[in-house]
Protein backbone atom coordinates (compact mmCIF):
# COMPACT_ATOMS: atom_id res chain seq x y z
CA UNK A 1 0.00 0.00 0.00
CA UNK A 2 1.46 3.35 -1.00
CA UNK A 3 1.55 6.19 1.51
CA UNK A 4 0.18 9.54 0.32
CA UNK A 5 2.33 12.45 1.46
CA UNK A 6 0.94 15.98 1.43
CA UNK A 7 3.20 18.93 0.86
CA UNK A 8 2.71 22.20 2.82
CA UNK A 9 1.42 23.74 -0.43
CA UNK A 10 -1.25 21.11 -0.74
CA UNK A 11 -2.37 21.63 2.86
CA UNK A 12 -2.46 25.39 2.36
CA UNK A 13 -4.51 24.92 -0.83
CA UNK A 14 -7.01 22.71 1.01
CA UNK A 15 -7.35 25.23 3.84
CA UNK A 16 -7.88 27.99 1.32
CA UNK A 17 -10.38 26.24 -0.92
CA UNK A 18 -12.41 24.17 1.51
CA UNK A 19 -14.86 26.88 2.47
CA UNK A 20 -18.05 26.77 0.50
CA UNK A 21 -16.96 23.88 -1.73
CA UNK A 22 -18.67 20.61 -2.17
CA UNK A 23 -16.31 17.84 -1.22
CA UNK A 24 -16.72 15.92 -4.50
CA UNK A 25 -15.84 19.04 -6.51
CA UNK A 26 -12.96 19.79 -4.21
CA UNK A 27 -11.35 16.37 -4.75
CA UNK A 28 -11.37 16.84 -8.55
CA UNK A 29 -10.00 20.38 -8.34
CA UNK A 30 -7.27 19.24 -5.97
CA UNK A 31 -6.11 16.45 -8.30
CA UNK A 32 -6.24 18.78 -11.30
CA UNK A 33 -4.34 21.55 -9.52
CA UNK A 34 -1.49 19.37 -8.28
CA UNK A 35 -1.52 16.74 -11.05
CA UNK A 36 -1.75 13.87 -8.55
CA UNK A 37 -3.92 10.75 -8.51
CA UNK A 38 -4.92 10.80 -4.84
CA UNK A 39 -8.19 8.97 -4.21
CA UNK A 40 -11.29 10.66 -2.81
CA UNK A 41 -10.83 8.69 0.40
CA UNK A 42 -7.23 9.84 0.76
CA UNK A 43 -8.13 13.51 0.37
CA UNK A 44 -11.15 13.11 2.62
CA UNK A 45 -8.94 11.52 5.27
CA UNK A 46 -6.55 14.46 5.13
CA UNK A 47 -9.40 16.97 5.42
CA UNK A 48 -10.68 15.13 8.47
CA UNK A 49 -7.18 14.95 9.96
CA UNK A 50 -6.74 18.70 9.46
CA UNK A 51 -10.20 19.26 11.02
CA UNK A 52 -11.24 21.43 8.09
CA UNK A 53 -14.91 22.26 7.53
CA UNK A 54 -16.60 22.97 4.22
CA UNK A 55 -18.93 25.40 5.96
CA UNK A 56 -21.86 23.72 4.20
CA UNK A 57 -23.16 21.85 7.20
CA UNK A 58 -26.12 23.23 9.04
CA UNK A 59 -25.58 24.23 12.64
CA UNK A 60 -28.69 23.34 14.56
CA UNK A 61 -29.92 25.93 17.05
CA UNK A 62 -32.60 25.60 19.77
CA UNK A 63 -34.82 27.76 17.52
CA UNK A 64 -34.43 25.19 14.73
CA UNK A 65 -35.46 22.47 17.15
CA UNK A 66 -38.69 24.28 18.00
CA UNK A 67 -39.30 25.06 14.33
CA UNK A 68 -38.84 21.41 13.33
CA UNK A 69 -41.18 20.30 16.11
CA UNK A 70 -43.86 22.79 15.07
CA UNK A 71 -43.60 22.05 11.35
CA UNK A 72 -43.70 18.33 11.89
CA UNK A 73 -46.67 18.51 14.28
CA UNK A 74 -48.52 20.60 11.68
CA UNK A 75 -48.56 17.52 9.46
CA UNK A 76 -45.78 18.31 7.00
CA UNK A 77 -43.62 15.55 5.56
CA UNK A 78 -39.93 15.37 6.45
CA UNK A 79 -39.05 16.65 2.98
CA UNK A 80 -41.29 19.69 3.43
CA UNK A 81 -39.85 20.31 6.91
CA UNK A 82 -36.35 20.11 5.46
CA UNK A 83 -37.22 22.58 2.70
CA UNK A 84 -38.61 25.06 5.23
CA UNK A 85 -35.53 24.80 7.44
CA UNK A 86 -33.15 24.86 4.50
CA UNK A 87 -31.62 21.40 4.81
CA UNK A 88 -32.10 18.05 3.10
CA UNK A 89 -34.70 15.51 4.16
CA UNK A 90 -31.90 13.20 5.30
CA UNK A 91 -30.35 15.92 7.45
CA UNK A 92 -33.59 16.88 9.13
CA UNK A 93 -34.50 13.25 9.81
CA UNK A 94 -31.07 12.55 11.26
CA UNK A 95 -31.43 15.57 13.55
CA UNK A 96 -35.01 14.62 14.45
CA UNK A 97 -33.81 11.16 15.43
CA UNK A 98 -31.15 12.72 17.60
CA UNK A 99 -33.66 14.82 19.52
CA UNK A 100 -36.13 11.95 19.75
CA UNK A 101 -38.69 13.46 17.39
CA UNK A 102 -38.40 10.87 14.66
CA UNK A 103 -38.78 7.32 15.95
CA UNK A 104 -39.62 5.63 12.67
CA UNK A 105 -37.34 2.72 11.74
CA UNK A 106 -35.71 3.18 8.36
CA UNK A 107 -36.22 -0.34 7.09
CA UNK A 108 -38.09 -2.46 9.59
CA UNK A 109 -37.84 -6.25 9.67
CA UNK A 110 -41.03 -8.05 8.67
CA UNK A 111 -42.36 -11.11 10.56
CA UNK A 112 -41.30 -13.26 7.59
CA UNK A 113 -37.76 -11.92 7.81
CA UNK A 114 -37.68 -12.58 11.57
CA UNK A 115 -38.86 -16.15 10.97
CA UNK A 116 -36.18 -16.60 8.29
CA UNK A 117 -33.50 -15.32 10.68
CA UNK A 118 -34.67 -17.66 13.46
CA UNK A 119 -34.40 -20.58 11.06
CA UNK A 120 -31.15 -19.70 9.33
CA UNK A 121 -28.97 -17.86 11.84
CA UNK A 122 -28.05 -20.80 14.12
CA UNK A 123 -24.97 -22.57 12.84
CA UNK A 124 -24.18 -20.15 10.01
CA UNK A 125 -21.59 -17.45 9.55
CA UNK A 126 -22.80 -13.84 9.47
CA UNK A 127 -21.37 -13.26 5.99
CA UNK A 128 -23.37 -16.19 4.64
CA UNK A 129 -26.49 -15.02 6.49
CA UNK A 130 -26.20 -11.50 5.04
CA UNK A 131 -25.76 -12.87 1.50
CA UNK A 132 -28.64 -15.33 1.78
CA UNK A 133 -30.86 -12.67 3.34
CA UNK A 134 -30.23 -10.43 0.34
CA UNK A 135 -30.91 -13.29 -2.07
CA UNK A 136 -34.14 -14.25 -0.29
CA UNK A 137 -35.67 -10.84 0.36
CA UNK A 138 -33.80 -8.64 -2.13
CA UNK A 139 -32.78 -6.32 0.71
CA UNK A 140 -29.24 -5.47 1.59
CA UNK A 141 -28.70 -5.51 5.34
CA UNK A 142 -25.47 -4.87 7.17
CA UNK A 143 -24.17 -7.68 9.36
CA UNK A 144 -24.39 -5.30 12.32
CA UNK A 145 -28.10 -4.72 11.56
CA UNK A 146 -28.76 -8.46 11.37
CA UNK A 147 -26.88 -9.04 14.61
CA UNK A 148 -28.79 -6.26 16.27
CA UNK A 149 -32.11 -7.74 15.15
CA UNK A 150 -31.12 -11.21 16.36
CA UNK A 151 -30.09 -9.74 19.69
CA UNK A 152 -33.45 -8.03 20.00
CA UNK A 153 -35.34 -11.19 19.09
CA UNK A 154 -33.09 -13.60 21.04
CA UNK A 155 -32.17 -15.52 17.89
CA UNK A 156 -29.16 -17.83 17.42
CA UNK A 157 -26.31 -17.20 19.83
CA UNK A 158 -28.46 -14.51 21.44
CA UNK A 159 -31.07 -16.96 22.74
CA UNK A 160 -32.03 -16.59 26.36
CA UNK A 161 -29.55 -18.56 28.41
CA UNK A 162 -27.15 -18.81 25.48
CA UNK A 163 -23.43 -18.53 26.03
CA UNK A 164 -23.42 -14.85 25.18
CA UNK A 165 -25.56 -13.95 28.21
CA UNK A 166 -26.25 -10.37 29.11
CA UNK A 167 -30.02 -10.39 28.49
CA UNK A 168 -32.73 -9.70 30.97
CA UNK A 169 -33.53 -12.87 32.89
CA UNK A 170 -30.51 -14.68 31.52
CA UNK A 171 -28.53 -16.34 34.29
CA UNK A 172 -25.37 -16.41 32.11
CA UNK A 173 -23.54 -19.49 30.93
CA UNK A 174 -21.37 -19.77 34.04
CA UNK A 175 -24.39 -19.86 36.34
CA UNK A 176 -26.24 -22.58 34.44
CA UNK A 177 -27.00 -25.80 36.33
CA UNK A 178 -25.30 -29.12 35.50
CA UNK A 179 -26.89 -30.85 32.54
CA UNK A 180 -27.49 -27.60 30.65
CA UNK A 181 -26.76 -27.64 26.96
CA UNK A 182 -25.55 -24.89 24.69
CA UNK A 183 -24.88 -24.84 20.96
CA UNK A 184 -22.31 -22.48 19.52
CA UNK A 185 -22.58 -20.82 16.13
CA UNK A 186 -19.96 -23.28 14.91
CA UNK A 187 -22.58 -26.01 15.39
CA UNK A 188 -20.79 -27.80 18.25
CA UNK A 189 -22.86 -28.45 21.36
CA UNK A 190 -21.55 -28.35 24.90
CA UNK A 191 -23.05 -29.81 28.07
CA UNK A 192 -22.29 -28.76 31.61
CA UNK A 193 -21.01 -31.61 33.74
CA UNK A 194 -19.75 -31.07 37.29
CA UNK A 195 -19.54 -27.32 36.65
CA UNK A 196 -17.50 -27.66 33.45
CA UNK A 197 -18.63 -27.28 29.86
CA UNK A 198 -17.55 -30.32 27.85
CA UNK A 199 -18.20 -31.12 24.17
CA UNK A 200 -21.40 -33.10 23.96
CA UNK A 201 -19.86 -35.75 21.69
CA UNK A 202 -17.17 -36.35 24.32
CA UNK A 203 -19.78 -36.68 27.05
CA UNK A 204 -21.79 -39.20 25.00
CA UNK A 205 -18.67 -41.20 24.11
CA UNK A 206 -17.32 -41.26 27.67
CA UNK A 207 -20.66 -42.35 29.08
CA UNK A 208 -20.39 -45.58 27.08
CA UNK A 209 -16.66 -46.23 26.69
CA UNK A 210 -15.30 -44.57 29.83
CA UNK A 211 -13.08 -41.56 30.23
CA UNK A 212 -10.72 -40.76 27.37
CA UNK A 213 -7.20 -39.37 27.97
CA UNK A 214 -6.75 -35.59 28.05
CA UNK A 215 -4.80 -35.54 24.76
CA UNK A 216 -7.67 -37.21 22.89
CA UNK A 217 -10.93 -35.86 21.58
CA UNK A 218 -13.99 -37.21 19.83
CA UNK A 219 -14.69 -36.60 16.15
CA UNK A 220 -17.83 -37.02 14.07
CA UNK A 221 -17.04 -39.60 11.39
CA UNK A 222 -19.64 -38.33 8.91
CA UNK A 223 -19.05 -34.68 9.72
CA UNK A 224 -22.59 -34.18 11.02
CA UNK A 225 -22.22 -32.31 14.30
CA UNK A 226 -25.71 -33.25 15.38
CA UNK A 227 -25.35 -37.01 14.88
CA UNK A 228 -24.39 -38.40 18.29
CA UNK A 229 -24.93 -42.09 17.44
CA UNK A 230 -22.04 -44.18 18.72
CA UNK A 231 -21.18 -45.49 15.24
CA UNK A 232 -20.55 -41.88 14.22
CA UNK A 233 -18.21 -41.04 17.11
CA UNK A 234 -14.52 -41.92 17.29
CA UNK A 235 -11.86 -40.90 19.80
CA UNK A 236 -8.60 -39.79 18.28
CA UNK A 237 -5.63 -37.59 19.13
CA UNK A 238 -4.16 -34.39 17.71
CA UNK A 239 -1.40 -36.10 15.69
CA UNK A 240 -3.91 -38.26 13.81
CA UNK A 241 -6.27 -35.31 13.46
CA UNK A 242 -3.45 -33.23 11.92
CA UNK A 243 -2.71 -35.97 9.36
CA UNK A 244 -6.39 -36.31 8.53
CA UNK A 245 -6.72 -32.59 7.97
CA UNK A 246 -3.56 -32.21 5.91
CA UNK A 247 -4.69 -35.05 3.61
CA UNK A 248 -8.26 -33.77 3.45
CA UNK A 249 -9.56 -37.15 4.58
CA UNK A 250 -12.44 -36.03 6.77
CA UNK A 251 -15.33 -37.12 4.61
CA UNK A 252 -19.11 -37.02 4.70
CA UNK A 253 -18.93 -40.80 4.49
CA UNK A 254 -18.24 -42.33 7.91
CA UNK A 255 -16.56 -45.43 6.41
CA UNK A 256 -14.06 -43.37 4.43
CA UNK A 257 -13.20 -41.26 7.48
CA UNK A 258 -12.82 -44.29 9.75
CA UNK A 259 -10.62 -46.11 7.20
CA UNK A 260 -8.46 -43.01 6.86
CA UNK A 261 -8.09 -42.70 10.65
CA UNK A 262 -7.02 -46.35 10.85
CA UNK A 263 -4.54 -45.75 8.04
CA UNK A 264 -3.05 -42.84 9.99
CA UNK A 265 -2.81 -45.07 13.05
CA UNK A 266 -1.05 -47.75 11.00
CA UNK A 267 1.38 -45.18 9.58
CA UNK A 268 2.23 -44.12 13.11
CA UNK A 269 2.82 -47.74 14.14
CA UNK A 270 5.07 -48.24 11.08
CA UNK A 271 7.07 -45.10 11.87
CA UNK A 272 7.51 -46.23 15.47
CA UNK A 273 9.00 -49.56 14.32
CA UNK A 274 11.16 -47.94 11.64
CA UNK A 275 12.57 -45.47 14.11
CA UNK A 276 13.74 -48.46 16.09
CA UNK A 277 11.52 -48.00 19.08
CA UNK A 278 10.55 -51.39 20.42
CA UNK A 279 6.91 -51.77 21.49
CA UNK B 1 -12.15 -55.30 -1.18
CA UNK B 2 -14.62 -53.08 0.63
CA UNK B 3 -13.69 -50.26 2.99
CA UNK B 4 -14.89 -52.30 5.96
CA UNK B 5 -12.61 -55.20 4.96
CA UNK B 6 -9.80 -52.70 4.56
CA UNK B 7 -10.48 -51.35 8.06
CA UNK B 8 -10.19 -54.89 9.44
CA UNK B 9 -6.91 -55.41 7.59
CA UNK B 10 -5.50 -52.12 8.85
CA UNK B 11 -6.59 -52.98 12.38
CA UNK B 12 -4.86 -56.37 12.05
CA UNK B 13 -1.63 -54.72 10.89
CA UNK B 14 -1.74 -52.21 13.75
CA UNK B 15 -2.24 -55.11 16.16
CA UNK B 16 0.76 -56.99 14.76
CA UNK B 17 3.04 -53.94 14.89
CA UNK B 18 1.96 -53.02 18.40
CA UNK B 19 2.15 -56.52 19.86
CA UNK B 20 4.66 -56.58 22.73
CA UNK B 21 5.30 -60.29 22.28
CA UNK B 22 6.54 -59.96 18.69
CA UNK B 23 10.36 -59.69 18.47
CA UNK B 24 11.65 -56.37 17.17
CA UNK B 25 13.34 -57.91 14.09
CA UNK B 26 10.08 -59.60 13.11
CA UNK B 27 8.30 -56.28 13.56
CA UNK B 28 10.71 -54.64 11.11
CA UNK B 29 9.75 -57.22 8.48
CA UNK B 30 6.08 -56.72 9.30
CA UNK B 31 6.53 -52.97 8.90
CA UNK B 32 7.68 -53.48 5.31
CA UNK B 33 4.52 -55.43 4.52
CA UNK B 34 2.43 -52.87 6.40
CA UNK B 35 3.99 -50.05 4.34
CA UNK B 36 2.77 -51.69 1.13
CA UNK B 37 -0.69 -52.16 2.63
CA UNK B 38 -0.60 -48.54 3.75
CA UNK B 39 0.09 -47.22 0.24
CA UNK B 40 -2.68 -49.38 -1.19
CA UNK B 41 -5.04 -48.23 1.53
CA UNK B 42 -4.19 -44.59 0.83
CA UNK B 43 -5.04 -45.10 -2.81
CA UNK B 44 -8.31 -46.85 -1.95
CA UNK B 45 -9.34 -44.02 0.37
CA UNK B 46 -8.58 -41.40 -2.23
CA UNK B 47 -10.50 -43.40 -4.84
CA UNK B 48 -13.47 -43.74 -2.52
CA UNK B 49 -13.37 -40.02 -1.86
CA UNK B 50 -13.34 -39.25 -5.60
CA UNK B 51 -16.30 -41.58 -6.16
CA UNK B 52 -18.23 -40.01 -3.31
CA UNK B 53 -17.62 -36.49 -4.56
CA UNK B 54 -18.46 -37.49 -8.13
CA UNK B 55 -21.74 -39.05 -7.02
CA UNK B 56 -22.56 -35.93 -5.11
CA UNK B 57 -21.87 -33.70 -8.10
CA UNK B 58 -23.80 -36.05 -10.38
CA UNK B 59 -26.76 -35.96 -7.99
CA UNK B 60 -26.65 -32.17 -8.12
CA UNK B 61 -26.69 -32.35 -11.93
CA UNK B 62 -23.32 -30.66 -12.25
CA UNK B 63 -21.57 -33.46 -14.12
CA UNK B 64 -23.43 -33.73 -17.42
CA UNK B 65 -21.15 -35.08 -20.18
CA UNK B 66 -18.18 -34.93 -17.85
CA UNK B 67 -15.02 -36.95 -18.46
CA UNK B 68 -14.72 -37.87 -14.77
CA UNK B 69 -18.08 -39.65 -14.83
CA UNK B 70 -16.99 -41.90 -17.70
CA UNK B 71 -13.68 -42.50 -15.95
CA UNK B 72 -15.42 -43.68 -12.81
CA UNK B 73 -18.44 -45.50 -14.14
CA UNK B 74 -16.64 -46.92 -17.20
CA UNK B 75 -19.27 -45.60 -19.63
CA UNK B 76 -18.34 -43.24 -22.36
CA UNK B 77 -19.90 -39.85 -21.97
CA UNK B 78 -22.39 -39.05 -24.67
Amino acid sequence: MSYVRYTPEMIAWLEENIQGSKRKDLYGKFREHFGVDFTDNAIDGKITALKLQTGNHHVWTPEDTEKVRELRSSGLTWKQVGDKVGVTEHAVKTYARKIGLCTEVRDPFTPEEDAWLAENVPGHKWKWIAEEFEKTFGKQKKISALKSRCRAKYIGAFTLGGRTGGHKGDPGWNLKPDGSESTLLSGYSYVKIDGEWVPKQKAVYERVFGKIPDNMFVVFLNGDKTDYSLKNLYATDRAIHAQMCSNGWYSEDAEITLTAIKLCELNRAIRTVQKGKDG
Amino acid sequence: MTLIELQDELGKQIGLLSDDKTPFQAKKQLADVASVISSLAKQMINNADVILRTEKLAADGKLRNSAIESLISGNRAA
